[in-house]
């Protein structure tokens, strides 16, 4: 019985299989043709053990390849071909194999080694894991979802732009949107970065997901299985749980206290950064992928009900709701207003507010800068930011404080709001400031300027001091002492049956890091529900990924600029103010990577 | 008296691990009668170091790095014969200008391991002054890898699909020059191999391996070519040994000093080649990579210093290999090393164990883990 075995390309070599019973006679023709032994290779099949035996015979190489198992005996060839007893009893060593009439047999000792239990040099453990050469990539590390960068980039790189939004598919659901709103942690991990050039990731995940058209996609759900879910709270952590436990099969209802979903995406952030129609385009496709039912315009305030409606498990994700009060004397005068409201109006009601000649802005958040940039936009020729700190020590992003900037924002930093006079305007008083010692979190305390106090008029104030957590008491859950709900790792509340994430768990933090929430909650509640969870962010290792040819060459590539619309035009409307890359521009940028996450 | 049997009593003692002449871990069991080996009993595996086991768990790219460290004095070889199998199973084509630098540098080591063995065998013969001179010669090699790669014994040019380094007008030169040096300060030494007494009466009829057995013992290398078979690998022809044109040294003497002429010609031999692959080099690029994971199973062979090494490599698309095998020429020579001891006396040990080159480190770098234990 001899058979062709697996493709050889070699052109000398011959390979056949051989039964165990036609060894010898095969032997005895090799020795016949004065064949030379070379050596014998085992290789552990699980099941079985493959042992080829391979030949030189003129100059070519013969493998004869017997399969055995792992417990039975296979006779020795020693008789034949006496050489081969080394061979033989370094297998019969490795692989625990017997072979029978074996000449100078060595008993199983002939390697002077013991099994080795345990080493503290190799790590991981030996035989546990093979050492990973593979890395995250910086990118992928900073990113809180851990979103797969790296391969994204590669592919759109590639020019398969359907292959990147799939890949950021994977652990977030509205890839148009974080194209357009992310912080983009990632681009701080960049090494591209060390140059201060990161790579432009949120952009190339733009283009991704604009060349796909946030269209519903046509993929499968998993089959159903009759659980029923409900999610408060219709922001990223919803809308993540949402479509992630919908596309496990189950059945998912999401509750929104407004008329439309997106929660602080669709009031806290302006039209020019995210145009609404796109987060409702992006929403809408990824419920009607997932199947998720969407219950607008109701709040819900106690879990009971839903309880005893039938869902099997709540996701509680509303967000961080309620404005931080000044604490100054004067606070309730007419003409100061919240920056939530003032968002909220313009994005969601699409309202124009009269805000007057003269806007003062209380806050260095983002919500700041964007209450500022929102009032610029409705015609207000003077606006102000005032800040208590300095430019270095703003929560808000540098690039978003230079965007405010160039389209006429002024900046008074250390200047820290005393009290609210009621006159003709309204006039605020400024304590003057000067920055003292580092605090806990790095930045350096604002300390009172003795005597330094300013007047400022505006006709509106914009208080933007952040948003605190207000949990309604029908829920029952276990709250801290700043108000948010308290979790578990898995996300999971003090209430059986009920996990929590987003803003409502931690406070007012940013879109990616709900979505990483949402996911994992999602995950949990899966595995609560007799699923097997969502997978945890892999390496895969069998990817082909070869290195640019030039390292060097990569590195001096430009950064391409993305396209932005020219000031004095954008402040005139809301129109998207960053424009994106096409195609020709997203694949030179993503050229721009050069792959730290593959080690060669 | 006459009804009380005599038996015969052996002596029995070991030679090794640590002997004063041996410079490998390996031991041999001996059982002498007087001063005559009667038997020989070889003990292997002191020195296990997991490769085999390892190359299966690295990504088969830095294999090259471990299938280098299998030997020290082989490197260059072993990963010239890992790299090779490897692009039997991917896409790689290598240049024509990388396969003749890897001739010239596999040439080189060839050179640096002879003249290593040369000054040991000198040494295990008691000849210290001959042992110093060419070890002395030596230096000649050493330095021109040092010029070469930066360093003296690890050249680590090779990669998938080509080499790392190129060899300028002035490097090359140099190369030229160090030949003709170390052709002159060979043909210094030459007579005391080729005449003097002391070296022949240490190793002429000394560790026989008759010509009919020494293909059936699978014996290689300088081992097999002192018993007149001219069995050389690099007569397949890979990389540019195909474009050169070279006859295998071979002697008839089937003993000690056969093996020793083999070595000691083919340095001639080894420079010759030099000389002419650096004349007949073309210019051109020194790399193509591959882009696809090794598929399939390779097998490559290739002659080192101490004779074939056999790779056997299963890839199955992905970047983990199955099983990487390496069959080193020293664990082929152990079977015919036996049988050259056997009927010799006590003294006569060194030498013929030295002249098969025995390089243990390298033969054993195998073991398996057992998991859950």
């Amino acid at each position: 019985m001899v058979q062709e075995i697996r493709s050889m390309p070699d052109g000398d070599v011959k390979s056949s299989v051989v039964d165990k019973a036609d060894l010898f006679v095969k032997l005895n023709e090799l020795k016949a043709q004065n064949a030379r032994f070379l050596t014998i290779t085992a290789i552990d099949h699980g099941e079985n053990i493959e042992v080829v035996y391979n030949f030189e015979v003129d100059s070519g190489v013969v493998n004869l390849s017997v399969n055995t198992g792992k417990e039975e005996p296979i006779a020795s060839i020693t008789s034949v071909y006496g050489a081969a007893f080394v061979a033989e009893n370094e297998v019969q060593d490795l692989f625990n194999l017997k072979f029978s009439g074996l000449n100078v047999d060595l008993g199983g000792k002939m390697l002077k080694v013991e099994t080795a239990k345990e080493t503290t040099l190799l790590k991981p453990l030996v035989g546990e894991r093979p050492p990973i050469m593979r890395f995250y990539g910086r990118c992928r590390e900073e990113c809180p979802a851990m979103v797969n960068i790296p391969r994204y980039v590669r592919q759109i790189a590639a020019g398969d732009p359907e292959g990147a939004y799939n890949t950021v598919m994977e652990m977030a659901p509205i890839p148009a949107i974080l194209g357009r709103v992310c912080f983009a942690p990632c681009q701080d991990g960049c090494r591209q970065e060390n140059r201060e050039r990161p790579i432009q990731i949120r952009l190339l995940k733009r283009y991704a997901a604009d060349s796909m058209k946030s269209l519903k996609r046509d993929i499968k759900r998993a089959e159903a299985t009759g659980k029923r879910i409900a999610i408060i709270g219709g922001g990223p952590a919803g809308i993540t749980a949402a479509y992630y436990l919908g596309m496990k099969g189950h059945n998912v209802t999401l509750y929104e206290k407004r008329s439309r979903n997106g929660g602080a995406m669709l009031w806290g952030i302006p039209k020019y950064r995210l145009p609404k129609d796109i987060l409702e385009e992006e929403t809408t496709a990824r419920f009607e992928e997932a199947g998720v039912k969407f219950v607008p315009n109701s709040e819900i305030l106690e879990l009971d009900p839903i309880f005893e409606e039938g869902f099997d498990a709540i996701y509680v994700a509303i967000g961080a709701q309620v404005s931080n009060r000044l604490r100054v004397e004067g606070e309730n005068a007419p003409g100061i207003i919240d920056c939530m409201d003032l968002l909220t109006a313009v994005n969601v009601r699409n309202e124009t507010p009269d805000l007057g000649d003269k806007v003062m802005v209380i806050g260095g958040g983002n919500a700041a800068i964007d209450a500022a940039r929102t009032s610029k936009r409705l015609g207000v020729r003077d606006v102000t930011l005032y800040y208590r700190r300095t430019e270095t020590e703003m929560p808000a992003l540098l690039h978003e404080i230079h965007e405010a900037m160039r389209e006429g924002v002024s900046f008074d930093f250390l200047s820290q709001p005393i009290k609210i006079i009621q006159g003709e305007r309204l006039a605020m008083a400024f304590q003057c400031m000067i920055p003292g010692e580092p605090d806990e979190s790095g930045r350096r305390r604002p300390v009172p300027l003795e005597g330094a106090i300013i007047m400022r008029e505006a006709d509106t104030i914009v208080k933007a001091i952040g948003c605190v957590v207000a949990v309604p008491d029908g829920y029952g859950l276990k709250v801290n002492r700043r108000g948010w709900i308290e979790v578990d790792e898995e996300y999971r509340t003090s209430r059986e049956g009920v996990w929590a994430g987003g803003d409502a768990v931690y406070g007012p933090r940013i879109v990616i890091e709900a979505i990483r929430d949402g996911r994992k909650a999602a995950s949990s509640i899966d595995k609560y529900l007799g699923g097997d969870g969502l997978p945890e962010p892999y390496i895969d290792m069998d990817e082909f990924v070869p290195r640019p040819e030039n390292l060097e060459n990569v590195k001096e590539l430009a950064q391409v600029e993305g396209r932005v619309l020219p000031a004095n035009t954008r402040i005139r409307g809301f129109d998207e103010v960053e424009l994106g890359f096409n195609e020709e521009e997203a694949v030179k940028e993503a050229s721009r990577c050069w792959r730290c996450d593959w080690n060669e | 008296m006459s009804d009380q049997k005599t038996v015969k009593e052996f002596t029995v003692f070991p030679f090794g691990p640590q002997h004063p002449v041996l410079p490998e871990p390996l031991q041999l069991t001996f059982t002498i009668d007087e001063e005559e080996i009667v038997d020989v009993v070889p003990n292997l595996g002191y020195v296990h170091r997991g490769i085999e086991r390892a190359c299966e768990l690295n990504d088969y790219k830095r294999n090259i790095y471990l299938c280098e460290r299998i030997c020290g004095i082989c490197n260059y070889m072993h990963s010239m014969a890992y790299c090779e199998a490897i692009e039997k199973i991917t896409d790689a084509e290598v240049p024509t200008r990388a396969k003749y630098l890897r001739t010239v540098w596999s040439e080189l080591a060839r050179l640096q391991s002879h003249l290593l063995w040369l000054g040991l065998f000198a040494d295990g013969m008691g000849f210290e002054s001959l042992f110093m001179q060419i070890w002395r010669d030596r230096e000649i090699v050493l330095e021109l890898t040092e010029k070469t790669a930066g360093h003296r014994i690890h050249l680590s040019t090779n990669l998938i699909g080509g080499v790392r380094k190129d060899m300028d007008e002035k490097l090359i030169g140099a190369y030229h020059e160090g030949m003709t040096e170390l052709k002159a300060r060979m043909d210094d030494v030459a007579p005391v191999f080729y005449r003097d007494r002391s070296v022949q009466e240490r190793c002429v009829g000394k560790g026989i391996l008759p010509k009919s057995e020494a293909v059936h013992l699978g014996a290689v290398g300088p081992t097999v070519r002192g018993s007149g078979i001219p069995q050389d690998m690099r007569k397949l022809g890979y990389e540019a040994y195909g474009e050169l044109d070279f006859e295998p040294v071979t002697y008839d003497g089937e003993d000690t000093y056969a093996r020793t002429l083999v070595r000691f010609d083919e340095v001639y031999q080894s420079i010759d080649i030099i000389n002419r692959a650096l004349d007949q080099m073309p210019e051109g690029p020194i790399i193509n990579k591959n882009t696809t994971f090794p598929d399939g199973i390779a097998i490559n062979r290739v002659e080192q210093p101490r004779g074939e090494v056999f790779y056997y490599v299963v890839g199955n698309g992905k970047i983990h290999l199955e099983r990487c095998r390496v069959r080193t020429p020293t664990l082929a020579n152990i079977p015919a090393l036996l049988t050259m001891l056997v009927g010799h006396e006590v003294a006569d040990i060194p030498p013929i164990v030295l002249s098969i080159d025995p390089c243990i480190s390298c033969t054993e770098r195998f073991t398996y883990v057992k998991e859950g234990e």
